[in-house]
């Protein structure tokens, strides 16, 4: 034997031995078309079977010319194009027992040798007999497996159905939550024989940390282990990141996850909830071989969906809670402070009280008023009103125990309940509260001050809540009654006094119908000359029972009723018409002009131009002949009603006058804003005038800024020489006082003679 | 009508049409020789391909950087080596840039990172851009490979089975300066490990490709009687290992020191019968313990192989020869320029001054023009056939 007959029978052994290893028919076949082409240097060579063509190399891809092959194979060619190198002849081998089973070789360049054929042609038969063989073998493995897979499949079907089904039953009854997942994990391990089941889910609190949930077959440390490690590590966080199943088999690597000692297998999966990444599940094996199956993750993926069940029926059940606890505490909340409102306050009050029934002890109930909130309100905007509403809850809330109440009965009113509080206590609680609201309150760049009126009512064992209610009411009402910014304590006096409270504002409302409202006029003098130069229209009210009652005894029920209005229309019309009569009478008053007293409240009256034109106008008097009195606070509102107001009635020409000025907060550089005429120095500085130093250099430092400012300066209440003198001194320029006339029924000259006004020339040093 | 001579002049219009640079820097900034070399390789406009060769010394992503700065978008492959080749002569720690442009080629690139260990895909996937050029009347593709992963010849197989018997497939494996650990690829932008890169070159002017060896066979031929994956385990039915050192009278040391036996076997490898000469197979290893001899690709069993030994006068005229062999197809037109693949067991034997010898003589094929190339842990030429895959070999490509 030559070496060459060697070669090719070594060949063949080897040839033999490669085919064989191929475990199907076309693996072999491609194998053998390559050790054929390779053996011969062949640059073409194909199999076909029939028109099949098995396998072919030495043709770029797709372009395999099957035609070409079918005619070589059937005979009707005898020459294959070979790319690059043309038509080349064909070498065609038949395998043996299969006559349309072929095996097609050429070469370019040298045609093949005898001995090179018949070494090709050991190998057709050789590849047809392995064929055949393998052939065979695997339809009968196919066979067999077919059935045993069945019926595993089949097992592991009902099994897994049967844990589904359990799963489901739990979530339906509402089992809590981990149940449910440990249920989980227990069933996942069982069914995919896994030594390990992990279920990660992210903790709400903390991004990108995941927290155990559920496990079987870990230690008991493992919930430390898992917080430690990085969320997006292993496969438990790459399916997380990557919201996909992940499955591995004999990793190349040692370490699965952080927390996890290396396995063989391991798949993990994503979990969800409400349509987002939550989680994740996985399972991991120590077997040898094992190997995650189509079915098996199909398995994974039903467990982690019904992990994301539960969570979202978890979800849900707590969404349902919470949004009927909302329910409920915006029932019993007040919506902008956040407070109990009207409903639960009655609602504690009556428990306090029931306690107080039981075990003794009183109870104690502060109602709290805004004093002037509305004009506030009107002159800030309400939007601005709600943020003082909010703050004074906010000081409310820190100013009492925890057993405590305090509640936002309605607009500015506020009501705090103290157990166990007599008296000396809750007037304690009273005054804390009254000195808390009292410090500013920041708006923005500005600050504001709100006083308030504290009504205190102490109840006991016996008490009712709305008898308790009502007299804290009560009391609150007499604390604005006596100039607010104060606490009064509930007594049966004040009972008497409400009551009358509620029949004023009754008897009001018809006063002006029934003609009982009166204008008297005080006289203002010029210090230089000692000649009036205007009436102040002082509103009273001659009530039919109890006489002739003071502003002040029915101003402040007006303004709070919105009585004042009217009146307030009435007085300017009055004013108007009486100095126009009094004109008509006595020429020489055509230089004396009337003033009259607007209130805060008025000036959030957006007609309020159009009634004091419509005043001037029916009365036939030019604009200088009115002059509007003003507060301080109107000028502090930056409302647009108020200022627009005020420069329009500025523009209209009539006389602005600040009253009880150095009493309010006027900022100066509103004064220095607003074009007013003059100031009017309160009486309480006017009484100090030569008694007491500071009260001096208040009333010097008034007249000082009114000149500086341009406005006249006109004193208060001058009641004795000694006031008029030191007036004169410090360069006032009008003044009004019991000294010079009280106020008069009428506007006239005659009536000033006989009120001693002539006398005040030699009282002037003339 | 007389027929017109074709002047052998480097001007004339149809080379014009065409144009390859070659350019190489020893800066140490990876981003600065990259740009130099770049540049100094674009001799013309139109770059269609750019063939990087460097050390894997260099910081390769700023490498590339600083080519593609110079050269944009071109299609771009290239590896690492155990030495670089330019006309000058051979280098190591540098860069050698080999640009080529022109309308008068059409270039696609691909590359492929092997997975799950199958090379063949990846060999396949490589070279796929050969779709993507142009219809051209001369084609060739060019390889280059990670050595150290497996079996060569089955890339070979896999870029065979894409482009078909037609188009010749040309390259060589990257190297590391001989550290042997790890190898990089590059395709552009891309730095990649165990890959195939590969570039379809198509071309108006024909292309041309020699292969030599340069080793002398000794003795008779043996047939292979054991052998399976990198491993011959018999030859004529007696331990490979046995009749290795016997037959070859290796010295005492090799019988049983594996550096020793390496470095004897660097310049004495296996040469399979083949039809064109014999392929030859670089012994990389004894397994002193089951007495196989260990190879860095497939050894048939059933074969016929001879031993073969060769020295730098042997290695030289391979050289020669392997010049004249590629230049043969360019018809009597001078090349545009030359691609060396030099197998580093050859650059053993060549010594420093033999290393020199060769690169002039293959400068002196080149006749001025552009000369690049790289030493190699492998080579690949398949012009014949279905096998390419060789050791120890000069593979060189003339482009017309």
């Amino acid at each position: 034997m030559t070496a060459r007959d060697d070669w090719s029978v070594e060949h063949l052994a080897e040839f033999l031995a490669r085919v064989s290893a191929y475990p199907d028919e076309r693996s072999a076949v491609a194998g053998a078309v390559e050790r054929a082409a390779e053996a011969v240097e062949a640059e073409i060579v194909a199999v076909l079977f029939g028109h099949d063509v098995v396998c072919a190399v030495g043709y770029p891809r797709g372009s395999v010319p099957e035609q070409e092959l079918i005619e070589a194979a059937t005979g009707r060619s005898l020459s294959l194009t070979v790319p690059g190198a043309g038509p080349q002849p064909v070498l065609v081998i038949p395998f043996d027992g299969a006559p349309d089973r072929v095996m097609l070789v050429a070469r370019a360049h040298e045609p093949l040798t005898t001995e090179e054929v018949t070494f090709l042609r050991g190998m057709g038969r050789v590849l047809a007999l392995t064929v055949d063989l393998l052939h065979l073998v695997a339809s009968e493995r196919q066979q067999a497996s077919e059935n045993a897979r069945l019926l595993v499949a089949v097992q592991e079907r009902s099994a897994l159905f049967e844990r589904l089904f359990q799963l489901q039953r739990l979530i339906s009854h509402r089992a809590p939550t981990q149940d449910v997942l440990d249920a989980v994990t227990e069933g996942t391990a069982d069914l995919l024989r896994a030594s390990v089941a992990v279920l990660l889910l992210l903790d709400d609190r903390e991004p990108g940390v995941a927290r155990l949930a559920s496990s079987v077959g870990m230690p008991p440390d493992l919930g430390e282990r898992v917080r430690e490690t990085p969320m997006a590590a292993g496969i438990s966080g790459q399916a997380m990141m990557e919201d996909r199943m992940v499955v591995i088999h004999d990793h190349p690597l040692d370490v699965v996850e952080g927390w996890l000692p290396p396995r063989r297998a391991a798949m993990a999966t994503p979990v969800h909830r409400e349509g987002r990444v939550v989680g994740s599940l996985l399972v991991a094996s120590d077997r040898p071989g094992e190997r995650y199956t189509s079915a098996d993750q199909d398995a994974l993926l039903s467990f982690a969906e019904h992990v994301s069940l539960a969570l979202n029926d978890a979800a849900a059940i707590e969404g349902t809670r919470r949004a009927i606890s909302d329910a409920l505490h915006r029932a019993n909340h007040d919506a902008l402070t956040d407070l109990p409102n009207r409903t639960l306050a009655v609602d504690r009050l009556d428990q306090a009280l029931l306690r107080s029934n039981r075990a003794g002890g009183e109870v104690a109930v502060l109602f709290i008023d805004l004093d002037r909130f509305k004009s506030v309100n009107d002159s800030l905007g309400h939007s601005m009103g709600d943020v003082v509403l909010v703050q004074v809850a906010d000081r409310l809330r820190g100013m009492v125990r925890a057993t405590d109440t305090v509640a936002r009965l309605a607009g500015d009113e506020f009501v705090v309940i103290c157990e166990n509080s007599g008296p000396r206590e809750a007037a304690r609680v009273a005054s804390k509260i009254a000195n808390a609201l009292v410090e500013p309150i920041r708006l923005g760049s500005r600050h504001t001050v709100i006083t308030s009126s504290i009504g205190v009512a102490i109840g006991g064992p016996g008490s009712r809540a709305e008898d308790l209610l009502r007299d804290a009411d009560v009391a609150m009402y007499r604390a604005k009654e006596l100039g607010r910014a104060r606490i009064e304590q509930f007594d049966e006096a004040m009972r008497v006094r409400t009551l009358e409270r509620i029949d004023v504002e009754h008897d009001l409302r018809q006063a002006l119908q029934a003609h009982e409202l009166r204008l008297h006029f005080q006289p203002v003098v010029a210090l230089a000359t000692g000649r009036v130069t205007a009436v102040e229209a002082l509103v009273r009210w001659q009530h039919p029972e109890r006489g002739l009652v003071m502003p002040a005894g029915f101003v402040p029920v007006a303004e709070d009723s919105g009585l004042i209005f009217p009146i307030g229309q009435w007085v300017l019309n009055e004013s108007c018409a009486q100095l126009a009569a009094a004109r008509r009478q006595d020429p020489s008053l055509r230089n004396v002009a009337v003033a009259v007293n607007l209130s805060t409240r008025q000036f959030s009256d957006p007609g309020l131009v159009d009634i004091v034109t419509n005043a001037l106008g029916q009365a036939g008097l030019p604009p200088t002949a009115l002059c509007l009195e003003i507060t301080e606070s109107v000028l502090m509102g930056e409302a647009e009603t108020a200022a627009q107001s005020l420069c329009d009635l500025k523009a209209l020409g009539v006389g602005l006058v600040i009253d009880d000025f150095g009493t309010g907060y006027s900022s100066l550089a509103y004064l220095k804003r607003f074009p007013v005429d003059g100031l009017k120095i309160d009486r309480a500085f006017v009484a100090g005038l030569g008694e007491n130093s500071e009260d001096e250099a208040i009333v010097a430092a008034i007249v000082s800024l009114g000149h500086v400012l341009g406005h006249s300066v006109v004193a208060e209440g001058v009641e004795t020489p000694e006031q008029m003198r030191r007036l004169q001194g410090l360069g006032c320029d009008f003044a009004q006082g019991y000294l010079i006339s009280k106020p008069l029924p009428t506007i006239g000259a005659a009536d000033w003679a006989s009120t001693g006004i002539e006398q005040l020339a030699p009282v002037m040093g003339r | 009508m007389g027929a017109k001579v074709l002047p052998l002049d480097r001007t004339d219009a149809a080379t014009l049409q065409r144009w390859v640079g070659v350019g190489r820097s020893s800066s140490a900034d990876a981003f600065q020789a990259g740009a130099d070399a770049a540049r100094a390789a674009t001799t013309g406009s139109q770059t269609r391909l750019v063939i990087v060769f460097c050390s894997d010394h260099y910081d390769l992503p700023e490498l590339v950087r600083g080519i593609r700065g110079v050269t944009g978008e071109a299609p771009l492959i290239g590896c690492t080596t155990a030495g670089e080749i330019a006309a000058a002569g051979a280098s190591d720690a540098s860069v050698v840039v080999t640009a080529l442009g022109g309308p008068g080629f059409s270039v696609a690139t691909g590359g492929a990172v092997v997975r799950d260990g199958c090379i063949r895909d990846a060999g396949a996937e490589a070279v796929e851009c050969l779709s993507r050029i142009d219809q051209r009347e001369h084609q060739v593709l060019l390889l280059l490979s990670d050595g150290l992963m497996g079996d060569q010849q089955e890339t070979v197989r896999g870029a065979y089975s894409v482009a078909g018997a037609a188009v010749p497939l040309v390259g060589g494996c990257a190297g590391d300066g001989l550290k042997m650990t790890a190898t990089w690829q590059l395709h552009g932008d891309e730095v990649l490990q165990h890959a195939v890169v590969a570039a379809a070159i198509g071309s108006d002017a024909p292309i041309g490709v020699g292969v030599r060896h340069g080793w002398r066979k000794v003795g008779e031929p043996m047939l292979v009687t054991s052998s399976g994956a990198n491993r011959v385990k018999s030859l004529e039915g007696q331990p490979a290992l046995d009749v290795y050192l016997a037959r070859l009278g290796a010295p005492p040391e090799v019988h049983a020191d594996p550096a020793a036996f390496t470095r004897f076997a660097m310049t004495h490898p296996l040469g399979l019968s083949r039809r064109s000469g014999e392929e030859v197979r670089f012994v990389t290893g004894a397994d002193f313990d089951d007495r196989s001899l260990l190879f860095v690709a497939e050894v048939p069993q059933g074969g016929l192989a001879w031993f073969m030994e060769g020295d730098d006068a042997s290695v030289l005229t391979a050289t020669e020869d392997a010049c004249t062999e590629a230049l043969a197809a360019l018809g009597g037109r001078p090349p545009a320029g030359l691609l060396a693949f030099d197998c580093i067991a050859r650059k053993g034997v060549l010594g420093e001054g033999g290393v020199r010898e060769e690169v002039n003589h293959i400068a002196r094929f080149a006749d001025g023009a552009p000369v690049a190339g790289f030493y190699t842990y492998g080579e690949i030429a398949r012009t014949r056939g279905v096998s390419g895959f060789h050791n120890q070999t000069l593979v060189v490509l003339a482009l017309g």
